[in-house]
């Protein structure tokens, strides 16, 4: 492992924003590695290193996925989740994290429900923050495991053409995605209702449409986004009815993007709002499956790329 | 009386635009006489020398301030507020009404400004509280608070939003001529937002709301305040669409004032790009389009006045993920350098900044301050226009910290402030 290099020069891993093409280039490259390995991945990569899991919101696949990722390599884990902690008593964060660091973890995976939380946290702890979920502004793993699974299908990045469907307003998923396609060279398209469409967004250097059939045109891949009804009022859109007769991604409105077009959603799907059932089952034109595949290999290369920071910098 | 006099010392007034040397002398209240240097001659006066470097100015007047005592004794109380007002070179200075219990009651008033007055330190004015708890429900006491003594009715940190009850507190306070305050937004749209709506807070993932909800209800306010005819004044005032609403109605002679604050001049929302809580504030940070607008209003005279917008919040409020931390910033002790900042980047004439910290609010308040001439209170303050300094929260006179300035490098110091005739800093 010592001679794997991501280029990456931070002990916390905050979101995709500013990363380079060279270490989203190594995290995907290593993640392929980890995956092939998916019957036979244990290392001592983490061996006598504790791994917490603070989660500040309800998560299946991302905690667990972080959980296998860091058994895995051998790490001692534990798992916090707000509803059995003290954080209901009224903690606050600062003081919930005070409190684990004073136990001398070296990675704490923080999901939170506020925007900027993780970025918070590194600034008051000793152990790497690894943000799974902030809010509305980043998940990087789901971002880098999104691309690993393009990646593994045989799919250049560069100049492919990628569009996000559904509620961009409230997605941190959308953002990471934007920022990492981007670098990579994807022509990235956001589609949506104006309601669920952030201001400005354009000049993240996206495409916005507001009509389904037009925004499918021609694309690779097309990313369905949940709705995310725990951040939104219920005055977003009218109904969850006219949202899939508007927005909702089915066998037929598929056929407007290009041949073979693919199709990823981040889970846990509203089967029958933003995607078909059918749809989401069929695994010719469906990654969901490999996307949860691939999330545990891609935490794996994270948390690697992470403990070698550690080792270089704060020797 | 014992009298002092300030020798051959310029004197820059906001409102006469003197800028010369001058001698100063003045008793233990008032201002006796103003002359050519060195024209005034009795040893038994007082001699005060000051240094070549040094000005004087009217005593600063700030228009919004917020007092967390009684009621959050934890995050400042009266002594430090008012001393760090002195140190400020704020020689009178308005409270907001949002301490706990509020102040709705006269005796309220009448308890606030005994304990005020009894620190011999700034004047404290107080603005009654516009309806009763600051709900917004029911119209408070108002003309027992004006006996009480109260400069203004405001809801504090809210609207005053519920159309008939604005109509009815604009229209009832034309009888007791005193000016209605408003704090600018739409509680639906602003709820739970912490930033300005803009590429900005997409990227940061910041729920945002658009910087136009300030004018909507500065246009409903202006239709109800040339209805009723009454005295209408906008507090902190960020945007360019507020601006020129207020631009607008002053141009049809309501009587419509506005101040602004110094983070709306200094900073923009890109500030907020680390999360850092202490430029969380309300109103949020504008964009830079907003910034220069506000700017540029300051010279051609929309806004009446700077106010410090002092919002003291203790360590543990700001401690906090971005969403759920306190708004607000401490003001006083960077009012000075933040306005004669404008004049070092060469926005604004000297005396026009002066004026907008020291007669241009005096006018909104109708005080008989603001302005150094003979006769009117000696209130003044003097100042090293020069000497520079860095904002360090943890040195203000506060039990909190949080200034939006941390670390910012200022020019401009207070050397001494006078009220009154008499020294408090």
């Amino acid at each position: 492992m010592d001679n794997f290099n991501y280029y990456f020069d931070n002990i916390h891993l905050l979101g995709i924003q500013g990363m380079n093409k060279n270490t989203i280039q190594s995290i995907l490259e290593r993640a392929q590695y980890f995956n092939q390995k998916k019957k036979n991945r244990k290392n001592k990569i983490l061996k006598d290193n504790l791994v917490i899991n603070l989660f500040f919101e309800n998560s299946t696949r991302t905690k667990a996925s972080f959980e296998i990722a860091a058994k895995s390599m051998s790490a001692d884990i534990l798992n916090i989740s707000v509803s059995s902690s003290s954080i209901k008593k009224g903690e606050t964060l600062i003081d919930t994290a005070a409190t684990l660091n004073a136990m001398h973890p070296d990675f704490l995976i923080l999901r939170h429900p506020n925007s900027g939380a993780a970025e918070m946290l590194s600034k008051h702890v000793e152990c790497s923050i690894i943000n799974a979920g902030d809010g509305r502004h980043e998940h990087p793993t789901q971002a880098l495991l999104d691309a690993a699974v393009i990646k593994e299908e045989g799919i250049n990045l560069e100049g492919l053409k990628i569009a996000i469907c559904g509620d961009i307003l409230n997605s941190r998923v959308a953002r990471s995605n934007i920022y990492l396609l981007t670098t990579m060279g994807a022509q990235v398209s956001v589609i949506g209702p104006p309601t669920l469409i952030p201001k400005d967004i354009e000049r993240m250097g996206v495409k916005v449409f507001n009509d389904l059939n037009s925004g499918l045109k021609s694309s690779d891949i097309i990313m369905i986004l949940r709705l995310q009804n725990e951040r939104m009022d219920g005055t977003e859109t009218p109904s969850k009815r006219e949202y899939y007769s508007f927005f909702g991604i089915n066998e037929n409105n598929l056929k407007l993007a290009k041949k073979n077009a693919l199709v990823m959603h981040p889970g846990p799907m509203n089967r029958g709002v933003e995607i078909a059932s059918l749809l989401a089952d069929n695994n010719e034109i469906s990654l969901v499956k490999k996307q949860v595949e691939m999330g545990v290999s891609v935490r794996i290369a994270c948390l690697e790329m992470l403990k070698l920071s550690r080792n270089k910098l704060l020797k | 009386m014992k009298k002092t006099l300030f020798q051959n010392i310029r004197i820059i007034d906001g409102n006469l635009n003197i800028h010369s040397n001058k001698d100063l002398l003045i008793d233990e209240n008032s201002i006796l006489e103003i002359s050519e240097p060195f024209s005034i001659k009795n040893p038994d006066y007082k001699l005060i020398k000051t240094s070549e470097a040094s000005f004087i100015i009217p005593g600063i007047i700030d228009l919004r301030v917020e007092s967390r005592d009684p009621g959050s004794l934890h995050t400042d109380n009266l002594e430090t507020l008012l001393k760090s007002a002195a140190k400020s070179g704020v020689t009178t200075m308005a409270c907001l009404p949002n301490t706990k219990p509020v102040i709705d009651d006269p005796s309220m008033v009448e308890s606030l400004s005994l304990r005020a007055q009894n620190f011999n330190l700034t004047k404290l004015l107080i603005y009654g509280a516009a309806s009763i708890g600051l709900n917004d429900e029911k119209m408070s006491e108002l003309g027992l608070l004006k006996q009480a003594g109260v400069v203004g009715f405001t809801n504090a940190n809210k609207p005053i939003y519920n159309p008939l009850l604005m109509k009815r507190i604009l229209s009832y306070s034309t009888m007791l001529d005193l000016p209605v305050i408003q704090h600018a937004d739409i509680p639906e749209l602003s709820m739970d937002t912490e930033a300005t709506e803009s590429e900005n807070s997409t990227r940061l993932g910041l729920r945002g709301v658009p910087s136009i909800t300030e004018a909507m209800l500065i246009e409903r306010d202006l239709h109800l305040v040339k209805l009723t005819n009454s005295r209408y004044h906008v507090s902190h005032v960020s945007t360019k669409e507020g601006l020129q609403a207020i631009e607008r109605a002053k141009n049809d002679g309501l009587k419509v004032t506005c101040d602004t604050s110094p983070p709306y001049f200094m900073l923009n929302d890109l500030s907020l790009s680390n999360y850092d809580t202490r430029y969380k504030l309300s109103p949020p940070l504008r964009s830079d389009e907003d910034r220069k607008f506000v700017e540029q209003s300051l010279k051609n005279g929309i806004i009446d006045a700077i106010s410090s917008d002092h919002s003291p919040q203790n360590r543990d409020s700001k401690l906090l993920p971005f969403a759920q931390a306190k708004p607000g910033s401490l003001g006083l002790e960077t009012l000075f350098s933040t306005t004669l900042s404008l004049v070092n980047s060469g926005k604004l004439p000297i005396e026009k900044a002066i004026h907008l910290i020291t007669y241009g609010p005096a006018k909104v308040l109708n005080l008989n301050l603001g302005t150094i001439s003979k006769g009117r209170p000696a209130d003044f303050t003097v100042i090293d226009p020069d000497k520079s300094w860095i904002v360090k929260g943890e040195s203000m006179n506060s039990l909190s910290s949080n200034t939006c300035f941390e670390k910012m490098p200022m020019q401009g110091v207070i050397l001494s402030c006078w009220k009154n005739g008499r020294k408090i800093f």
